[in-house]
């Protein structure tokens, strides 16, 4: 792990009171913490930085450790206990001191006092996210999954599994699902400490687009081409909807781009049974292409050129 | 669905929080709390704001009037998001 500076995190002096941690901490902490950040994946790294400066900085004997020790200080009290042990060793072999010199004795970087980066430890004790000492000492985390869904399967009430943190959970999405939308599984989070509550899941429904429709809230967008003869003597087409194709008529000398919307062809309106929306067609006249010289000849004639 | 309620003054004791500091928060309408028998509770469903007030409050030392008009901008800010989403999901259609 690299070294962090937690003076420079909190924007202090070595010689910084107690009382000047605390106020940069709150001074930074208000203008990273993630409830006035949502969304912010930076500002919640940088609280978590804050947050564990903080923790070894306001904490006297944490300090005094950082401080000696730099990026080493949570193993202190092993490299004490060594430098003691290696002391009297020396002790017994030379009677010689060792004045000056490294303080760690006869230990190299890659000393492996099976440890873990302070940064891994407080993403273990704060939930990694930004979270607080103060929520996880009474309540657990809670926890962020995203549910991917197809278009159409959305559209209709299904169950789904989820696997999160290992643990298979089944949920029921009701149909009207809209993209982006989150729902709260109570109790499904990280476990409380201390006999606290659960924490919970929140659920982010991700829905993949669909080539033939597009949804705004619940009314369907879609794109229906017409030949040029039909626009102009009008006709019937069949257009697709959710439910299946359906049987429009077309009025004659229908403009191009004109709109037309089926009442309740649209999507199922979340959590209410046999509700939908709309569903706006908007027609596209195809000029033809590849003309012979009878119909071209039509054409001027209608045009009055001949 | 049936809602467990808590005694605040138990709460606060567990926490180590000022029950005036909920009072306050119940005067500025943050939270409401209700009264059984000359005891004040609050509704379990509630705890999770009370918990980010108190952490609003106690760690980065933000008064009542500051909680209530970040949690007003915060709304304000949840509104517009949807608004943006909304918007975005609009254009897409033009595109």
């Amino acid at each position: 792990m690299d070294f962090i500076d937690y003076y420079k995190i909190l924007g202090l002096e070595k010689s910084a009171t107690t009382a000047d941690i605390k106020k940069a901490y709150r001074k930074l902490a208000r203008k990273h913490h993630p409830d006035l950040n949502p969304n912010n994946k930076e500002a919640e790294k940088k609280f978590q930085q804050i947050n564990e400066a903080n923790e070894v900085l306001s904490d006297p004997e944490k300090r005094k450790k950082y401080d000696q020790y730099g990026k080493d200080w949570q193993h202190a009290d092993a490299f004490e206990q060594a430098k003691q042990q290696q002391g009297a060793y020396q002790g017994q072999r030379s009677q010689a001191g060792q004045a000056g010199g490294n303080p760690f004795g006869g230990f190299s970087d890659s000393a492996d006092f099976g440890g873990q980066d302070f940064s891994d430890f407080f993403s273990s004790m704060f939930g990694g996210g930004g979270s607080r000492s103060r929520q996880t000492q009474f309540r657990g985390n809670d926890f962020k999954a995203e549910l991917h869904l197809n278009f159409r399967k959305a559209a209709e009430t299904h169950k789904q599994s989820l696997t999160v943190n290992g643990k298979t959970i089944r949920i029921t999405v009701p149909a009207g699902v809209s993209n982006g939308q989150e729902i709260k599984l109570k109790g499904y989070g990280g476990p409380g400490v201390n006999n606290g509550p659960n924490g919970d899941l929140y659920i982010t429904f991700v829905i993949a687009d669909d080539p033939d429709f597009k949804r705004i809230g619940n009314n369907l967008y879609a794109t229906e081409e017409i030949d040029l003869y039909t626009a102009i003597l009008g006709g019937e087409i069949y257009v697709n909807t959710l439910s299946g194709k359906v049987k429009l008529n077309v009025k004659p000398e229908t403009q191009n781009g004109t709109k037309v919307k089926l009442k309740g062809k649209g999507f199922p309106i979340y959590k209410k049974e046999d509700q939908f929306g709309d569903l706006i067609i908007t027609y596209q006249v195809k000029i033809p292409t590849d003309l012979n010289e009878e119909q071209k000849k039509m054409f001027m004639k209608l045009a009055n050129r001949t | 669905m049936e809602n467990s309620i808590i005694k605040i003054t138990e709460y606060c004791s567990y926490y180590k929080i000022e029950p005036d500091f909920v009072t306050s928060l119940e005067g500025v309408g943050l939270i409401e709390t209700l009264i059984i028998e000359g005891e004040r509770f609050i509704h379990e469903e509630q705890l999770k704001d009370l918990e980010r007030y108190i952490d609003w409050h106690y760690e980065m030392d933000i008064n009542i009037e500051g909680i209530d008009a970040l949690h007003n901008m915060l709304a304000r800010f949840e509104q517009l998001q949807a608004e943006i989403s909304f918007l975005k999901e609009k254009l897409r259609i033009y595109e």
